[in-house]
């Protein structure tokens, strides 16, 4: 059994796609003509949801108007914690293969994350005040999205802690990986707690509370947040390397001066 | 009992402009960084070209 396997999957490509993809250079050539259409892309698609769920979509038979925050809200907090398991993903490649740019991209992912974690729990608190009367309650799902606030702060922290960048890297990715457990708990904590905050409206198994002329404009949002996600962390990464290579051929050239 | 749309403007409001004003400040600083690391690295690489010109 064991040798039909190493018979179908030779192992020397195990990891080859990996390789392929751990270039800086490459991910340079990949990504920067890209990235001005993706900039466009993620700007017409937030601006068309933001501007749809504000301006037209229907009011709530119970919550009235104050159901628009959800056109801002959702989609930060699917965001947010898309990034974080982005993060922990990267985290797990950098601790196993020492891949170089899921380094750089868990270092680039943090601020971006932590940034729509902020706008989640803030768009959240301002939701909260008319509905439950209270800008704060310590429920589960707001308390379990703070504590992935902390995560990204300490993430953010811890990895730029260390002289070393490496050690770095690697306590930070630990962190990332353990607080990766925090995001079942995020995603199931109005099902298994009594909680202030609704249940999920969406479900993927085809049992949505939402009617549709509120959904598509929810949906446009939400893609385009993630795409304004993925450019602007592909703009950072991009910058990123730029400035390690230049940081470098100066360190080559004063070397060479010296 | 539903609230009036007056006095839930404010929130609204409010939510949205946390949010655009969140996507607007990172988005420029995104921008502002690439294009200074682009320009830096050009910098650098002519500079680099220019001393191997010297040299030689």
């Amino acid at each position: 059994m064991n040798e039909t396997i190493l018979t179908a999957v030779p192992l020397g490509k195990t990891g080859s796609w990996l390789h392929y993809a751990a270039n800086p250079g490459r991910f340079l050539r990949l990504v920067r003509p890209i990235l001005p259409w993706a900039a466009a892309f993620s700007i017409a698609l937030t601006l068309t949801g933001l501007i749809w769920g504000f301006a037209f979509a229907p009011a709530d038979w119970e919550q009235g108007t104050a159901a628009r925050i959800m056109y801002v809200h959702v989609p930060a907090a699917w965001v947010a914690m898309a990034g974080y398991a982005a993060l922990a993903t990267c985290s797990f490649f950098s601790i196993i293969w020492r891949h170089p740019l899921a380094d750089l991209a868990a270092e680039e992912i943090g601020p971006v994350g932590a940034g729509f974690t902020a706008v989640c729990l803030v768009s959240g608190s301002l939701w909260g005040k008319p509905m439950w009367g209270a800008y704060w309650v310590w429920d589960a799902r707001l308390t379990s999205v703070l504590v992935l606030f902390f995560l990204y702060l300490g993430h953010i922290a811890l990895i730029r802690a260390f002289d070393n960048p490496a050690h770095g890297h690697r306590a930070a990715a630990i962190l990332a990986l353990v607080g990766a457990v925090n995001l079942p708990i995020i995603v199931f904590s109005v099902q298994w707690w009594n909680t202030l905050h609704q249940g999920n409206t969406i479900s993927f198994s085809g049992n949505s509370k939402i009617y549709i002329t509120m959904l598509y404009p929810l949906l446009i949002a939400s893609v385009g947040f993630y795409c304004c996600f993925l450019t602007l962390v592909c703009a950072r990464m991009s910058a990123a390397i730029m400035e390690r290579r230049a940081r470098n051929l100066l360190l080559a050239a004063a070397e060479r001066a010296s | 009992m539903t609230p009036s749309a007056a006095t839930l403007a404010p929130f609204i409001d409010g939510s949205y402009g946390v949010t655009v004003v969140f996507l607007i400040g990172i988005g420029v600083l995104t921008f502002a960084r690439y294009r200074r690391s682009v320009r830096r690295l050009a910098a650098v690489e002519t500079m680099r070209r220019g001393g191997k010109e010297t040299t030689a």
